[in-house]
């Protein structure tokens, strides 16, 4: 699953402790999320794209294998 | 790091955690007593009985430094917070701990294969800890698929 995290996070000008402190995970989770090491839950997708004002959609972009 | 999974509320963590510190700290010198006083006194078991209750009361004092003193720094409780419902953290406890049983059960049946036929004690007590715990393990699956 490829996602848009560390695109929106720049453009907001945020950093990754910023981005983290918003939305309540540690800082290690935005640096797995952005490198892709790993997946969010849906409950934390939720959370990241309501922060972003765009859909889950538009954040995270799923993939067939 | 168990207890992140168990309990969601942090301030109720905190109460439990200063709980389990003052236990242990209780635990540690009932440990220090047998060890002092008790018939052990003097031997082998005594030193274990002594060494066990010091690492107790150590860790007892720790637990309670940490999630009364530290804490009480807002910007460190919020991180503290936060530390301990990341679902990555989550996922990694239950990824090591489950890596971890079956690490353990591989174990110990070598240890029952290595051991057993020097010692039929120790043989007995291995097969029923490596049966417990495949007994529990297969509760829990039937449990938490009724459950989840």
């Amino acid at each position: 699953m490829k996602n848009r995290i560390q695109e929106l996070r720049k453009e907001r000008r945020l950093t990754q402790e910023e981005l983290a402190l918003a939305v309540e995970v540690t800082r290690q989770t935005i640096i797995s999320l952005e490198n892709g090491k790993y997946n969010a839950s849906l409950q934390l997708a939720h959370r990241i794209a309501v922060f972003f004002g765009k859909t889950i959609e538009e954040v995270f972009i799923f993939e067939e294998d | 790091m168990l207890i992140n999974l168990l309990i969601s509320d942090f301030s109720k963590k905190v109460r439990v955690m200063t709980w389990l510190g003052v236990g242990a700290i209780l635990l540690g010198m009932i440990g220090l007593a047998i060890a002092l006083m008790g018939t052990f006194a003097g031997t082998a078991m005594g030193d274990f009985y002594g060494g066990v209750g010091a690492g107790l009361i150590t860790f007892g004092v720790l637990v309670i430094i940490v999630y009364r003193l530290v804490l009480k720094d807002a910007a460190r409780r919020k991180k503290a917070e936060i530390g301990s419902k990341d679902e990555r953290n989550h996922f990694i406890i239950l990824r090591a701990a489950g890596l971890t049983f079956f690490l353990v059960i591989f174990l110990l049946f070598g240890a029952l294969l290595i051991v057993g036929p020097q010692n039929g004690i120790v043989f007995i007590t291995l097969l029923w800890v490596l049966g417990a715990l495949g007994g529990i393990f297969l509760l829990l699956l039937v449990i938490l698929r009724r459950f989840l």
